[in-house]
């Protein structure tokens, strides 16, 4: 009864080979040594120049502390209260974009026109909560270095939440799924959203969130969505095919979704190049002469790829396209390739 | 060991894990010392080679971009090392018996013959007309009191099977079955062109089948 080769062969290595690893260990060890000592060395380096920098670095601290604030030829301390109050604003719009932020994930948990209405009040009240918190904000601001640095943050957030109003339209249409009234629900969740941003102006954050919802809810089979596309590649060359419309080919898709899905070929026959999936597929197998070019799923879990002909049961994936038969018998008769499937 | 958990692993090495290492070292040790062996014709000069390999894996961690697939860079890092070191003792005689410079392209033979053994279920419904018929050599059934003496006669049986083949058949052998990398990932390696790769394959197979092993 012939053996096994290649349980025989790997059974054959790991029996043969000696165990290196303390002395592998050894050698990292005498390299991590060797490095730290040539760190040690920098370090001394490192920490009289840093010595040298405290004394500028004390002055460049002062001087930032006093941002919202100078000292007059008199001596006096002077707080320049514009440029608190400025920054009062924007800690005060970020308040309310907080306040919207909350109506908005309300508005979503109770779904579509309802939790609109119930979100209404909530922006109406934002802007009247927008005075009040600036003059108690701008009175601690004049205090306190650190409220003028949160300051700063805000105003950086409320630039990202202007970014996102113009996105948010971009993002609820790239979310639309026509399959489930869930994701029909959640599209007209967005569709809210979006007339809510434009209607309160810094209510981006809401249409960010609204279009992510959607997106979330249209979810599940990534294959479903608009604008994704699977992509063939042979070797490192891209391959144009056109897929069949069939549940095997979006599982397909779906595993190609993942990551990059790459299938190591093998030639067989003179006309194919056959691969394993790893995992089986839905499929509906039919007797099919193939051609040139077809690409087929074989015994559900074998990709296979012509460049000749063969009858048997398969069922259908696609077909390449924009290469002609001659071509298609150079690329895959040569050898066994790979094939890579990924999602864009 | 799969790509992503390679990478995996090397991300980790990046950070100091001397664990991740091991991983490496558990999963791919064998492959990379018997791959010099096979070069350096030395157990003595693979083993230093192998250790130098790992540590220098160690080293330069962070010069190992992910996403690539990492068989075919670890089995160039420990080619280019072991012709360096035979550069270095001497013996760069090997480094040609092993690794021709030139194939001729009338090697690689007409794409019809070229069936690829292995594992394949193409497409034909069976692959009984791929098989040749072995000689009925090797051990039978192992019975659990003889179990000893066929580890012992099976390594005989392999080390002679491996002695009929011929450079770059060992290597091929070695990178197809201890690592499943690729014919294209091997032509790589071997820097030899993948059709001749998948001829000197299938004339490797051969000859292991005429030493009473199965594919």
């Amino acid at each position: 009864m012939p053996s096994d080769f290649e349980r025989e062969y790997k059974k054959y290595i790991e029996s043969e080979t000696p165990d290196l690893w303390s002395r592998i260990e050894a050698g990292i060890e005498a390299v991590d040594t060797k490095t730290v000592n040539e760190n040690a060395t920098g370090q001394v380096f490192a920490e009289v120049a840093e010595t040298a920098a405290e004394g500028q670095a004390v002055n460049a601290d002062e001087n930032r502390k006093d941002a919202g604030s100078y000292v007059n030829q008199n001596g006096s301390k002077v707080i320049r209260w514009g440029v608190f109050a400025k920054r009062a604003g924007q800690i005060a719009a970020a308040v309310a974009l907080v306040f919207v932020a909350y109506a908005l994930v309300q508005l979503l948990a109770k779904g579509g026109i309802r939790s609109s209405e119930s979100a209404a009040p909530m922006a109406d009240a934002a802007p009247a909560a927008d005075s009040g918190v600036a003059y108690e904000a701008a009175a601690e601001a004049a205090d306190t270095y650190d409220m003028a640095e949160a300051a700063d943050d805000s105003a950086a957030y409320e630039d990202e939440a202007y970014e996102a109003a113009d996105e948010a339209p971009a993002m609820a249409e790239a979310a639309q799924a026509p399959v489930s009234s869930d994701a029909s629900e959640a599209d007209l969740s967005a569709d809210n959203s979006i007339r809510e941003a434009e209607k309160y102006g810094k209510n981006s954050l809401k249409a960010e969130s609204g279009a992510a919802a959607s997106f979330e809810a249209a979810d599940g089979d990534i294959s479903m969505k608009e604008g994704t596309e699977m992509i063939l590649m042979i070797g490192d060359k891209e391959i144009g095919v056109e897929w069949e419309d069939n549940d095997s080919v979006r599982a397909l898709k779906d595993m190609a979704a993942e990551g990059p899905l790459t299938i190591d070929m093998s030639m067989y026959g003179g006309f194919e190049q056959v691969g394993s999936l790893g995992l089986s597929l839905p499929s509906d197998d039919e007797r099919i002469e193939t051609e040139s070019g077809d690409i087929v799923l074989y015994s559900g879990d074998q990709l296979v790829v012509f460049y000749g002909s063969n009858t048997w049961s398969y069922t259908r994936l696609g077909r390449i396209t924009g290469l002609s038969d001659k071509e298609i018998e150079k690329l895959l008769s040569e050898g066994d390739v790979s094939i890579t499937l990924t999602v864009e | 060991m799969e790509d992503r958990e390679f990478d995996l692993c090397m991300s980790r090495l990046k950070e100091g894990d001397k664990e991740a290492l091991h991983e490496i070292y558990t999963a791919l040790g064998s492959y990379i010392y018997h791959f010099v062996l096979g070069i350096l014709k030395s157990k003595e000069d693979a083993e230093d080679v192998t250790s130098e390999f790992f540590i220098r894996l160690w080293r330069n961690a962070d010069k190992y971009k992910p996403g690539n697939g990492y068989k075919t860079y670890i089995t160039t890092i420990a080619r280019n090392m072991s012709i360096d070191f035979l550069r270095s003792k001497g013996r760069e005689s090997l480094i040609e018996d092993i690794f021709p410079q030139k194939y001729e392209d009338s090697d690689v033979y007409n794409t019809e013959d070229m069936i690829t053994a292995g594992a394949n279920t193409g497409a034909v419904g069976s692959l009984a007309g791929s098989s040749d018929a072995a000689n009925t050599t090797g051990a039978g059934a192992p019975d659990s009191a003889d179990i000893t003496a066929n580890e012992a006669v099976g390594k005989v049986a392999m080390e002679e099977a491996l002695s009929k083949l011929k450079p770059p058949e060992p290597q091929i052998i070695h990178m197809k079955f201890a690592l499943d990398m690729t014919f294209a990932e091997i032509a790589e390696v071997l820097k030899i062109p993948m059709g001749t790769v998948t001829w000197k394959y299938r004339e490797a197979i051969g000859k292991l089948r005429r030493c009473g092993y199965a594919f």
